[in-house]
C-alpha cells in the first residue's frame, strides 16, 4: 500500500525513473560532470562524488575535522530553516538554493560553502535529475524492515535444489537460529529463497546468491534497484568501489597471485604448464606478472625438486599428476572446467579461502551448529561455507548498522566491518572503496596418501 | 652525514618547520555546516582567514627512518628512501574517510599534474595512511588509482607504531583518523626547511608554496 502510495507521488510530481536514475548515478559516481577544486581547476566529479562525504543515505556525519551537513530532504526543506551545527541559522533550501549551493558554492543564507564542499559543473538536465534525486534522497518506505522483521531473501538457482538445497538449508538453519537468539536489535530474520530476481523491492537485502543471480549482469541490476548484495557465490567477483556488492570469496587472479606467493616462500624456482582456454591465458599473465613481482623464476620443463603450477581443467590436473613424480606442485582447478579430483598424494591445492577454523567462530552462530544437524551434499560444501560467511556478515551489518535500519545504513556499515571473523574465512574487512572481504588463496595440503594434513591462508597484499 | 647519523639513531639531524597558517585558521576548524551533529565547536570564517595575514614560524623536527609499506606492497625507509634530497609534499589521509580527504588528495591530484616529470624526480609526494590497520596495499592502490596517482606519489601504510612515528615526526599525525587535519607538510631536505599548508589550499597555492620552500634560505631564519 505504502508502495503504491509512494509510486503515486512520484507520478504526480511528475518526476520520471529516467531523470531519478540519472540523478542516482550523478550523486552515487560523479559520472559526467565536474568538480571545481578550490581556485577554480576543474577535475573529473567521480574524485568527488556527493555520496563520499554525504553517503549513501544523504545523512552525512562528522570525520576528519569537518562537518558534513545532512542534505536528506526533510533537513534541507524545513520550513523554518535550521540551525547548523555551529549554531547559525539558515533559511529553507528551495530548489534554486540547492541548485545555487551545487554550482556555485553559496549557502542558503547566501554564505559561502566551506572549500571541502567543491563547486559542480553540470549541465541544465544533469541538474535537475540531481535536484530530483535529492528531493528524494533517503525518504519513501525502507524496503524489507517492519518493526519485528527484516526481510532478508536469497536468489538460488532451481537446479542447485533452490531452497531446498544444500545452500538454502544451511542460510535457512542459521537464520532460525539467530531468531531462536533473539534475532538483531529486536528483529527477527525473515528469510525467504527466490528462484529469480522478481521480487527483491521488498527485502532489505540479498545475501548469498547463486547460480545467474551472482553473475556481474543481474548484480548490477540489483545494484540500479539499490538491492545490496551480501556474498553472491560466484568465483569471479568484480568489485566496484561505493557500490552496494560485499563480496566473502576472492576472485581467481587473486587465488592465483596467492598461489605464487606461497610456492615463492618455499621456493624460488616453479615449472608452469597452462591449459588451452581463454580464461587460462588471462591467469597465465596474471601469474607471470605476479612471479616477476615475488621473484619466483618460471621455466617450461619440470626440475628436479622444483614446485609446479598446473593452470588449468580437471583433466589436465590428472593428466600431469599422473606424468609427474617426485616434486610437490599446486594446482589450480576448480572452476577452469570439470569436477574437483579426489585429493591426490603429495599436492597442494590452491582454494577460495574458506574452510572451518581459518578464524575464531566468536559468539556467534558456528558453521558446525548449523551444518552438524543438515545432510549436506559434499560437493556443496565450499558454496555453504561461502553462502555461511556471507551470512555472518549480513548479521554483523545489520548489528552495525543498528536498529534505525534502511539499505543505505546498512551499506554503510558493512563497510566499516573490519577483521570480521566467521569462523570459516580470514577476517573479512571492507572498506569505503573496497568490496573484497578477502584477499589470498587456501593452500591445501596432503600426504602421500591424499590424506589432508594442513591449510593455511596465505595472504595476498597487493593488487 | 644525514644517512650515518639516521643510521646511527634512526633519524637525521633536525630540520626545521616553517608553520605557515592564515591567523585563525586552526587545525580543525572547518566547516560552514548545515546541521546540529555534534562536531568541534569553532568555527572558520574562510574569507577572513584568507586574507589573514601569514605567521611564519619555525618548528625543529627530526625525520625517522622507519619501514613503510606502498600501495604496491613494496617497503621503503621513509627517511633515506623517500625524504632524502629530495623536494617533498606529504599528507595525511585514509580511504574510508568522509570528511577532508577526497578534496585533500584531489588537491594532490591536481598538483602533481602542474608539477609535471617533476615528481618522481626532484619533487616526491607522499600520502601516509591514518588507518593502517584497515588501508591495506590494495586499498590504497584502488584510492591512488582513483584519484591518478602517478610513480612519483606514493601512499604509504605499514605498522601501526611505524605510522604513528612517521606521521608525528611530521605533525601529521591523529590517534583517530576521524580526527585528523586537514594539512599538508613541504619540505626541503637539503636546506632542511618544512613547512605546513592547508591541504584546502588551491593546487596553485601549494605549488607556489613548495618552490617557495624549495628556494628558501634557512640561514635567513634564526633558531629560536
Amino acid at each position: 500500500m505504502l508502495v503504491a502510495l509512494w509510486i503515486l507521488c512520484q507520478s504526480l510530481l511528475g518526476v520520471d525513473d529516467d531523470a531519478l536514475a540519472r540523478g542516482r548515478a550523478i550523486y552515487r559516481t560523479g559520472e559526467g560532470i565536474e568538480a571545481v577544486l578550490p581556485g577554480g581547476e576543474r577535475v573529473d566529479a567521480r574524485q568527488l562524488a556527493c555520496i563520499q562525504c554525504h553517503r549513501s543515505d544523504g545523512r552525512g556525519g562528522w570525520e576528519a575535522g569537518v562537518v558534513v551537513p545532512n542534505i536528506r530532504p526533510e533537513r534541507l526543506g524545513a520550513s523554518y530553516g535550521v540551525r547548523d551545527g555551529l549554531g547559525h541559522w539558515r533559511p529553507r533550501y528551495t530548489r534554486e538554493k540547492l541548485a545555487s549551493a551545487i554550482r556555485e558554492g553559496q549557502s542558503s543564507a547566501g554564505e559561502r560553502l566551506h572549500a571541502v564542499m567543491p563547486r559542480y559543473v553540470l549541465g541544465g538536465e544533469e541538474l535537475e535529475a540531481l535536484l530530483d534525486y535529492l528531493a528524494i534522497l533517503g525518504t519513501g518506505p525502507v524496503p524489507g524492515v517492519t518493526a519485528e522483521t527484516i526481510r532478508i531473501a536469497t536468489v538460488l538457482p532451481k537446479e542447485a535444489g533452490g531452497g531446498s538445497g544444500s545452500v538454502g538449508s544451511v542460510l535457512k538453519a542459521f537464520f532460525a537460529e539467530i531468531n531462536a537468539r533473539g534475532g538483531v536489535h529486536g528483529r527477527r530474520i525473515d528469510w525467504s529463497p527466490l528462484d529469480e530476481i522478481g521480487g527483491t523491492d521488498d527485502v532489505l537485502a540479498l545475501v548469498a546468491n547463486g547460480g545467474a543471480a551472482a553473475s556481474p549482469d543481474r548484480l548490477e541490476a540489483f545494484e540500479r534497484r539499490d538491492v545490496p548484495v551480501i556474498g553472491p557465490l560466484t568465483f569471479d567477483p568484480r568489485p566496484r568501489d561505493a557500490d552496494g556488492i560485499f563480496y566473502v570469496l576472492a576472485p581467481l587472479d587473486v587465488q592465483v597471485r596467492g598461489a605464487v606467493a606461497a610456492i615463492r616462500d618455499e621456493s624460488e624456482r616453479a615449472t608452469l604448464i597452462v591449459g588451452e582456454s581463454a580464461e587460462c591465458e588471462r591467469l597465465e599473465d596474471v601469474l607471470r606478472r605476479e612471479a616477476e613481482r615475488l621473484g619466483l623464476t618460471l621455466t617450461d620443463e619440470p626440475e628436479a625438486g622444483a614446485r609446479v603450477i598446473v593452470l588449468g581443467d580437471a583433466e589436465l590436473f590428472a593428466r600431469v599428476a599422473e606424468e609427474i613424480e617426485g616434486p610437490r606442485f599446486v594446482a589450480w582447478t576448480v572452476l577452469l572446467g570439470g569436477r574437483v579430483p579426489d585429493p591426490v598424494g603429495g599436492l597442494d591445492r590452491v582454494m577460495p579461502p574458506l574452510a572451518e577454523g581459518l578464524s575464531s567462530d566468536g559468539e556467534s552462530v558456528s558453521f558446525r551448529q548449523v551444518a552438524d544437524r543438515l545432510e549436506l551434499e559434499p560437493q556443496h560444501r565450499t558454496m555453504c561455507l561461502a553462502a555461511y560467511a556471507a551470512a555472518r556478515v549480513l548479521v554483523a551489518g545489520l548489528e552495525k548498522a543498528g536498529r534505525e535500519l534502511d539499505r543505505g545504513k546498512l551499506v554503510m556499515a558493512l563497510t566499516e566491518l573490519s577483521r570480521l571473523e566467521t569462523g570459516v574465512s580470514p577476517g573479512l574487512t571492507y572498506g569505503r572503496f573496497d568490496r573484497l572481504g578477502v584477499e589470498g588463496a587456501l593452500i591445501v595440503r596432503t600426504d602421500g596418501t591424499g590424506r589432508v594434513i594442513g591449510a593455511r591462508f596465505r595472504e595476498v597484499e597487493s593488487r | 652525514m644525514k644517512r650515518m647519523e639516521m643510521l646511527e639513531g634512526l633519524f637525521h639531524s633536525p630540520g626545521f618547520w616553517l608553520a605557515l597558517f592564515p591567523l585563525g585558521f586552526v587545525i580543525g576548524l572547518l566547516a560552514a555546516c548545515e546541521d546540529a551533529v555534534p562536531g568541534p565547536e569553532v568555527a572558520v570564517e574562510e574569507e577572513a582567514a584568507a586574507a589573514a595575514p601569514m605567521r611564519e614560524e619555525r618548528i625543529e623536527t627530526d625525520i625517522p627512518d622507519v619501514e613503510l609499506v606502498d600501495q604496491h606492497g613494496r617497503t621503503h625507509r621513509f627517511y633515506s628512501d623517500l625524504i632524502q634530497g629530495k623536494l617533498v609534499l606529504m599528507n595525511a589521509i585514509y580511504t574510508s574517510c568522509a570528511g577532508t580527504c577526497p578534496m585533500q588528495t584531489s588537491i594532490f591530484s591536481s598538483v602533481q599534474k602542474h608539477l609535471g616529470d617533476r615528481v618522481g624526480q626532484d619533487v616526491q609526494m607522499i600520502s601516509v595512511s591514518l588507518d593502517p590497520l584497515n588501508d591495506k596495499p590494495s586499498r590504497l592502490k584502488m584510492f591512488a588509482e582513483k584519484y591518478g596517482a602517478k610513480p612519483g606519489w606514493i601512499f604509504l601504510t605499514g605498522d601501526k607504531e611505524d605510522v604513528r612515528i612517521a606521521l608525528e615526526a611530521m605533525d601529521l599525525y591523529a590517534p583517530n583518523p576521524e580526527d585528523h587535519t586537514p594539512i599538508c607538510a613541504l619540505g626541503n631536505d637539503d636546506t632542511g626547511v618544512w613547512m605546513k599548508l592547508i591541504n584546502l589550499s588551491s593546487p596553485d597555492e601549494i605549488v607556489s608554496r613548495l618552490h617557495y620552500v624549495a628556494q628558501l634560505d634557512p640561514a635567513s631564519f634564526r633558531r629560536d
